[in-house]
């Protein structure tokens, strides 16, 4: 796996209210990664609770299929355990398990081909509460109009599930997971401007199959 | 710019933070993979850790453009080959030296005392025999 070095202004992670601040999680990581690599298996299980979820967001927003998701993840930090001893903090451990779970989830996706089958997981309550849902939902007259949550579910995996590969990675990096564009280009190994690219003609792609709610 | 254009699309997409595996996913998650690291560690012998190895290393080539250069190399490597066969290919008696057979060689320095101090088992061409 090679290994990329971070700038302190790529190392900017997507910041919530329930993420910690970016110096202290990269902090963490190196802690939780040298216990690590001298065998305490605990600082591993924590690396895994703390990267689980984004991981599987990306994965499942790549497959749109959950039992693939959390099988090609069990690949991923089992891949990721057995090459810790390899991983020397050239990059922050962040961008080398995304890299990671990039490279073995494209993989996967080029074996299945077009037998990719769709299997959704649930969408969380929250949803009702998010500015971008009332968004959709209000027309620019200001009049709401009804939204089933599951069809635009259903329309949005659609959509993505008719990009191509690369496409597909760019808008869940960029747009699903909220990681910079710096960002992108150091887990894909690509220049920002072919992050960008593909990410307009993605966005483009995407409006087209989606005219209907961007309306 | 961009972004602007396509504000209400990257909207419609953050959406999909919304779809989530559930509560309780991530400790299922991590139990599944102590149970799966202990069957592997139950079942590997060191030749499999080995060769899990050796297909984590080689899983690079994976990769589009590793593999056309993997493919690259062997076209380059077989070109060679079949160079070298060519090479290796009979040339026509007229254009070649032909090697002596050390007796034949012995028994011409014999008899024009050419050899006499040459150590044996020196096989010389034919047209190198000197005029010294």
């Amino acid at each position: 796996m090679e290994e990329t070095t971070l700038s302190a202004s790529d190392a900017a992670l997507p910041v919530t209210p329930s993420e910690p601040a970016p110096g202290s999680s990269a902090a963490e990581d190196r802690d939780l990664v040298a216990r690590a690599q001298n065998g305490d298996t605990r600082a591993f299980d924590d690396l895994v609770r703390k990267y689980t979820p984004k991981l599987y967001g990306m994965v499942y927003n790549m497959t749109s299929n959950r039992e693939d998701t959390a099988d090609l993840l069990q690949e991923v930090f089992a891949k990721a355990y057995r090459s810790l001893s390899r991983f020397l903090g050239k990059s922050s451990f962040y961008t080398w398990i995304y890299s990671i779970a990039v490279n073995m989830t494209l993989n996967h996706i080029k074996k299945r081909g077009r037998h990719m089958k769709v299997s959704l997981d649930d969408v969380d309550t929250g949803i009702e509460n998010d500015p971008d849902f009332i968004a959709v939902t209000t027309a620019k007259t200001g009049v709401g109009r009804e939204v089933n949550i599951h069809e635009l579910q259903k329309r949005l995996n659609e959509a993505m599930m008719k990009l191509s590969e690369d496409h597909r990675t760019v808008v869940t990096l960029y747009d699903i997971q909220g990681l910079q564009h710096a960002e992108i280009s150091k887990i894909l190994g690509v220049s920002e401007g072919t992050v960008r690219s593909r990410l307009f003609y993605a966005h483009r792609q995407l409006q087209s199959y989606l005219d209907d709610f961007v309306k | 710019m961009q972004d602007d254009e396509f504000e209400a699309i990257r909207k419609l997409m953050r959406l999909k933070r919304h779809e989530t595996p559930g509560e309780g996913f991530t400790e299922d998650f991590l139990r599944e993979f102590h149970r799966r690291q202990r069957e592997a560690g139950q079942r590997q012998t060191g030749l499999d850790r080995f060769l899990q190895i050796l297909g984590d290393k080689f899983e690079a080539f994976l990769n589009p453009k590793w593999g056309f250069a993997a493919a690259a190399a062997v076209i380059a490597l077989v070109a060679v080959f079949l160079n070298g066969f060519d090479s290796a290919a009979p040339i026509p008696p007229q254009a070649a030296p032909s090697v002596v057979k050390i007796e034949d060689a012995k028994k011409k320095a014999d008899s024009k005392n050419e050899l006499k101090n040459k150590p044996s088992g020196v096989a010389i061409p034919v047209n190198q025999e000197t005029n010294r």
